[in-house]
């Protein structure tokens, strides 16, 4: 449910700047423990905390989600990641999962905040082979043609594209199921699409609270049901078990009472493009 | 015998047990330690890998506590290891601090244990400091080059460029080369404490402690020169009453159109807080984090110290209280209740005390200790615990609820001078369980006979494994039979495995004592084993000779449920054996399998897996039990024993308990769950049974336990 907002028709990419008012991204890094957040942003933590106990996990299952897909497609031979995941300073980056266990592994960071951006290009600073594209992640030929990305990724090769807890915060009249399947389009056979989604089919008032509570804060979620979430994946063979709440997809321990019901606000799922 | 006081002479710290109970206890500490702290922040790690760096982590502690001499500064790389892998959440020092306390805690000398516990502490809090100062400084860098990024827009912008500069949370200054301020924003102001408007007439260079100026200057002109260094510097400022704030300083040039230098950026952050940082973690790391009160370590280290300097005339008196029914106030009435409580005792228990040379620990849950250093005008014993009793039950308002408790209290007076503190400590502890034996609100005085008895209980229990070495504990057998309406039809079922104790001064010690006496030193551990190990052996030889597969039944006890080598234990049983796994039928006791940890569900799932027949025992108490059925791969349920004792009732429908057992059996069976009971005591107590659903039952009028021979000569084998 976190990242940054995305404004209804607006290709400013220098939005963003305005440190009083919370950031999706910056409440996730917050609800994560890292340290890249501001006074607002921990004012609608501590919002959302009071309402609903299990926010906390609802960041530490997308961003668990997030680093166990990645490890699948490690071993089913990918090497190159797009995340456009909407912010990046966070804790447990792709590039830090990837390259713990292939330091070969590339990464692309898709980031339209500048001060995201500014913060991303430090900390990957001396690391040849992440980097940081400053480019609108709704517009898929200017993210995969800006010279940042096609510098460091073979696109001829498949690629890992990831779209964890995004998605939710574009609004439909951007077309986010276009969005997506135009860059599938656009990747080479092989490649993945990681997807994760805000949904109140299984527990709606709580996820209402979530809804409810952002949007006071200028942060609109979109939740989508199941049938509209597996649209996301046309032109992709879903990985088994296909779409499932976060909790339910390749659990690596037991599952505790708070994680499922966080887990019960968020789709995710994996496709292979045919 | 007098004991050496803490620091006379270097006590090397030791762990207990064969080298691989030693790894398999610190196997237990790692996997519980990380377990617990995953719960209080992120770790983007996978399980198996967090396990690991847990377990290298508790081998560092356990060396360090070990090394001689002495030198606990590993432990500090400990704590800073725990902020690597990102664990900072608001709990993750606590539980820390909570589990190794425990871990360490029955090892000796405490003031080795507090010592370590300390080194973690504080290496965690300069690691804390460290990440924080070092994420604050790539804010600041990344603000800065968010602020030249939008300098440079400027000129399309001013707009943003104000937002940037109004809003953020670090004070922005920019000066001329002089350092006099061209403009700074309401954060910078906030930092200096002054008014905003007052701003203009500053200069960076006097707001600065006059110590760090020539540094600036110094900075200033390396700026110039195209020179670059450090950006972010721990620097001090004054503000306008006077006070020193610590702050974080990052210089940066800005140039002008034509390149050449002509202004500079300050960004300020204050870091006052993380130095108070520190001072917090390291009281946390004595004290309880709800009540204030000293914690377990410090008051042991505490009660070292009093016992041994206390007036030999006066001497010292330990209190040791547990709060009645505190468990009925949580789940009644919630954790914050609850926690409220706790918060409003323990100020009450300082309140009784007040005046007198005393402190009063919170050792964990609802546990507290008071000692009392005591003087000719101390109050008596009777007296004292009269005012606690008092004091406590005086109605504590939470919201418009007045709860009111009592706590049951073991007391120890004047202990001898050089009683160790251990057993000091397990004598209040035992005494206080024995007050609580006789209800709530009670107290018990220490009372070495009693107290003998306990021991002579523990001599019992510690002397068990070698009396199975000889023999005298023994394996023995008991037929269960397969329940029919007609009498006659039943037929045997299967054969249980016991303990028996044949003690040659107290005579024959049946099951139950023996698993109770194991139980309680944990040695019931590798007598299990054995028991399955020889178990399965006779029940081969039986076999051949019955030519009946019958199964194996051995009852775990909660310990061995959850104990994580018991699938491995099993396993070799049934190598050793050439049984198949469906012939070996494990009871699990059901609250084990509820406990939060899941180790006794791993097992259980792991035992399903293999083919093994899984029980679960004491089945019936409580509300959470058919959940077992539904979620887990269960073969059979034997009845708690109060529930088998309800059978011996003559069924009527009118009698609740009969109507719900009757549910419960038969919400069993659809699940195709074999029920199974213990304990029938007569042919018409088992009809019952039978006509309730019950399958297989075991009671002494059809075979009482017997030795190998024995049951074969019941069962008409040759």
């Amino acid at each position: 449910m976190i990242g940054s907002t995305v404004p209804e028709n607006s290709d400013d990419l220098s939005a963003g700047l305005d440190l009083t008012r919370p950031s999706p991204s910056r409440l996730r890094d917050y609800l994560l423990g890292g340290s890249y957040h501001f006074s607002a942003d921990r004012r609608v933590a501590g919002a959302l905390e009071a309402r609903l106990p299990y926010v906390r996990e609802m960041a530490w299952l997308n961003r668990a989600f997030l680093r166990r897909a990645v490890s699948l497609l490690l071993g089913r031979g990918v090497h190159q990641f797009v995340d456009v995941g909407f912010g990046i300073p966070a804790v447990g980056n792709v590039h830090e999962a990837a390259q713990r266990v292939n330091p070969s592994c590339r990464v692309v960071y898709v980031e339209r905040d500048p001060v995201e951006v500014a913060q991303g290009e430090l900390m990957l600073s001396r690391n040849a082979r992440a980097t940081v594209v400053h480019s609108d992640p709704c517009d898929p030929a200017a993210v995969l043609g800006n010279p940042g990305t096609t510098q460091m990724l073979d696109l001829a090769e498949p690629i890992g594209l990831l779209m964890a807890g995004s998605l939710h915060l574009v609004p439909d009249s951007r077309r986010p199921v276009e969005i997506v399947a135009r860059y599938v389009e656009a990747l080479a056979p092989d490649s993945y699409l990681v997807l994760s989604h805000a949904t109140a089919d299984r527990r709606p008032m709580d996820t209402e609270v979530v809804v409810e509570t952002l949007r006071k804060e200028g942060i609109t979620v979109y939740p989508k049901p199941y049938h509209e979430v597996v649209r996301f994946f046309a032109g992709t063979e879903l990985v088994a078990p296909g779409v499932v709440t976060a909790d339910e997809w390749y659990p690596e321990q037991p599952v505790d009472p708070a994680e499922r019901l966080a887990g019960a606000q968020l789709y995710v799922g994996v496709g292979r493009k045919r | 015998m007098t004991l050496p006081l803490p620091g006379d002479l270097p006590v090397p710290l030791r762990e207990l047990g064969t080298p691989a109970e030693r790894a398999r206890d610190r196997a237990r500490v790692a996997r519980k330690w990380a377990y617990l702290v995953s719960k209080t922040s992120y770790i983007p790690l996978p399980p198996d890998e967090v396990e690991r760096q847990f377990l290298e982590l508790v081998d560092r502690l356990f060396a360090a506590a070990g090394s001689e001499p002495f030198d606990p500064e590993p432990a500090a790389a400990v704590g800073a290891r725990l902020v690597e892998l990102n664990l900072n959440g608001r709990q993750t020092l606590q539980c820390t601090l909570d589990v190794l306390g425990k871990a360490l805690a029955a090892h000796r000398p405490q003031d080795r244990v507090i010592t370590l516990l300390g080194s973690v502490a504080a290496g965690y809090a300069e690691a804390m400091r460290a990440s924080i100062f070092e994420q604050q400084e790539n804010l600041s860098r990344a603000l800065y080059r968010a602020v030249r990024d939008a300098e440079r827009r400027l000129r399309v912008s001013e707009q943003r460029f104000e937002e940037v500069f109004r809003s953020a949370e670090s004070g922005i200054a920019v000066t001329d080369s002089d350092g006099d301020f061209a403009r700074a924003n309401q954060a910078f102001a906030r930092i200096l404490g002054c008014p905003e408007d007052g701003l203009s007439r500053l200069n960076l260079f006097e707001v600065l402690h006059s110590d760090d100026a020539p540094f600036l200057r110094e900075l200033f002109a390396d700026l110039r020169a195209g020179r670059t260094r450090r950006p972010t510097q721990r620097r001090r400022m004054v503000r306008k009453d006077g006070e020193v704030v610590e702050i974080s300083l990052t210089v940066a040039l800005l140039r002008d159109q034509d390149g050449q230098p002509d202004q500079y950026v300050a960004l300020v952050q204050d870091i006052t807080d993380f130095h108070l940082l520190q001072d917090r973690l390291h009281h946390q790391s004595l004290h309880d984090a709800l009540t204030g009160l000293p914690n377990r370590q410090y008051f042991t280290s505490k009660l070292e110290t009093v016992l041994r300097r206390a007036d030999p005339e006066t001497g010292c008196t330990l209190y040791h209280l547990d709060l009645d029914a505190f468990s009925m106030v949580t789940d009644g009435l919630g954790r914050e209740v609850g926690d409220r409580l706790l918060t409003v005792a323990a100020a009450r228990l300082e309140s009784v005390l007040a005046g007198e040379r005393a402190m009063v620990a919170r050792l964990g849950g609802d546990e507290f200790a008071i000692l009392v250093e005591n003087s000719p005008t101390t109050p008596d014993v009777v007296t004292m615990v009269t005012r606690i009793n008092e004091e406590l039950g005086e109605p504590i308002y939470v919201g418009d609820r007045g709860i009111a408790v009592s706590a049951s209290i073991g007391v120890v007076d004047r202990p001898p001078r050089d009683m160790a503190i251990g057993e000091l400590l397990s004598a209040a502890d035992m005494t206080l369980r024995r007050a609580k034996s006789a209800g709530p609100r009670q107290w018990e005085l220490f009372d070495p006979q009693q107290n003998s008895a306990d021991r002579e209980r523990f001599a019992l229990a510690v002397t068990m494994p070698g009396a199975w070495e000889i023999g005298e504990v023994d394996v023995v057998y008991q037929p269960l039979v397969t329940l029919a309406t007609e009498q006659g039809a039943e037929r045997v079922a299967g054969l249980e495995a016991q303990l028996r104790w044949d003690h040659p001064v107290l005579g024959m010690l049946d099951h139950d004592r023996c698993v109770d006496l194991a139980e309680e030193t944990g040695l019931l551990l590798p007598v299990g084993e054995a028991l399955i190990q020889s178990a399965a052996k006779q029940l081969a030889w039986w076999r051949q000779r019955l030519d009946d597969p019958l199964p194996l039944h051995v009852s775990l006890t909660p310990y061995q449920a959850s104990d994580p080598d018991l699938v491995a234990a099993v396993r070799r049983g049934l190598a050793d054996t050439g049984l198949g796994p469906e012939s070996l039928w494990l009871g699990m006791p059901v609250w084990a399998l509820r406990a939060k940890r899941g180790e006794a569900m791993d097992n259980l799932e792991v035992l399903a897996d293999m083919g093994t027949h899984v029980v679960v025992t004491d089945f019936g108490g409580a509300p959470g039990d058919l959940a077992c059925l539904a979620d887990l791969p269960v073969h059979g349920v034997r009845l708690a024993p109060w529930v088998a004792e309800r059978l011996q009732r003559p069924p009527a429908d009118k009698d609740l308990a009969v109507r719900a057992l009757r549910e419960l059996v038969a919400l069993a069976r659809t699940r195709g769950t074999t029920v199974i009971a213990h304990g029938l005591r007569t042919r018409e107590h088992a009809e019952n049974a039978h006509r309730l659903g019950v399958d297989i039952g075991r009671g002494d009028f059809w075979y009482p336990p017997g030795s190998p021979d024995e049951v074969a000569a019941a069962l008409g084998i040759e």
